[in-house]
């Protein structure tokens, strides 16, 4: 008996990557939300109503808080391009709060959020991908 | 005594001692050396800061429990801050930057024992009561101030430990 196999691997990559960049940029947005998430609201100062301005202010090291909640409306991520994803915010202060400057200790959000949502992030790739997969179909394949 | 849970005091405590043995040529604590620095601190700089100075701060600490044990994975950053046009004569901002990222590197590559003899990146800090892994260094961030006329680079590094005994 002869067993002949063709090798479809380019078609097959040409079929993969797209389902891998709808993964991933499902996941993305799944790191997105978390990130998101890590800015919280502010804690009310004793006696005081909680308002635009008012509650207690994040302390060094602390994720930040929200004031307006412009920094958590603006974070976004990216569609995925080439199995890269990007997840931030583009405001300048984002930034600050992350990494910290000479004047200001750092509030780290975004890779906080990211990380806590890691396996939430892993579980949608996954289950996405593996649709995906499911769905291939090579020529002359059978 | 029991060995206190707390291993963010341990950790902080560890790499003070640390950075303050750097006291041989070029290092950060060599008395009137071109590395010198000015402060060395934890979380954030004291107001009206004379640069250069060095932040140190743990960003994030994940859990990555086994069974039976406790353990984390530690991200420590490094930010180094000089001024960009240094006004006392020193050597320019941009050489005392990357002359004392350097140091905070340490010389582990140079050593035949992978050993550094200054330096966090392979130094392994002795905390009571866990077991503690290498720090191993995993990227650098350029993050200038040109607002403010400051240089910030941020060295980061990961460590893995875990409780003694649970």
């Amino acid at each position: 008996m002869t067993v002949r196999f063709t090798w479809r691997g380019p078609e097959f990559e040409q079929q993969f990557q797209p389902v891998l960049n709808g993964a991933l940029t499902k996941a993305a947005a799944a790191g997105a939300d978390g990130a998101a998430r890590e800015i919280k609201a502010r804690p009310a100062n004793p006696g005081q109503d909680i308002g635009a301005g008012q509650g207690r202010v994040s302390r060094p090291g602390e994720s930040p808080t929200t004031q307006l909640g412009i920094l958590r409306q603006s974070v976004t991520s990216t569609e995925a391009e080439g199995l890269r994803a990007g997840i931030g915010s583009g405001l300048k202060y984002a930034r600050w709060l992350e990494l910290g400057t000479s004047k200001m200790a750092a509030r780290p959000w975004l890779l906080r959020g990211v990380m806590k949502s890691r396996r939430k992030m892993g579980r949608i790739f996954t289950r996405q991908a593996v649709k995906g997969f499911k769905r291939i179909n090579l020529s002359g394949g059978g | 005594m029991a060995a206190p849970a707390n291993w963010r005091l341990g950790l902080w405590a560890a790499i003070l001692a640390r950075a303050k043995t750097d006291t041989g040529t070029a290092g950060i604590f060599e008395a009137s050396g071109v590395n010198e620095v000015t402060g060395f601190f934890n979380v954030w700089l004291t107001t009206d800061q004379l640069f250069p100075a060095v932040v140190f701060e743990v960003s994030l600490a994940s859990d990555i429990d086994a069974f039976t044990a406790k353990v984390l994975d530690i991200e420590i950053r490094f930010h180094v801050f000089t001024k960009m046009v240094p006004t006392d004569g020193d050597t320019d901002g941009g050489t005392l930057l990357a002359g004392i990222v350097d140091r905070i590197n340490g010389d582990w590559i140079t050593q035949a024992t992978r050993i550094p003899s200054y330096g966090f990146d392979r130094f392994s800090p002795t905390i009571a009561g866990w077991n503690t892994d290498l720090m191993a260094h995993t990227d650098s961030i350029e993050n200038h101030e040109q607002e403010n006329g400051i240089l910030h680079q941020i060295e980061s590094f990961d460590m893995v430990i875990s409780k003694q005994g649970a």
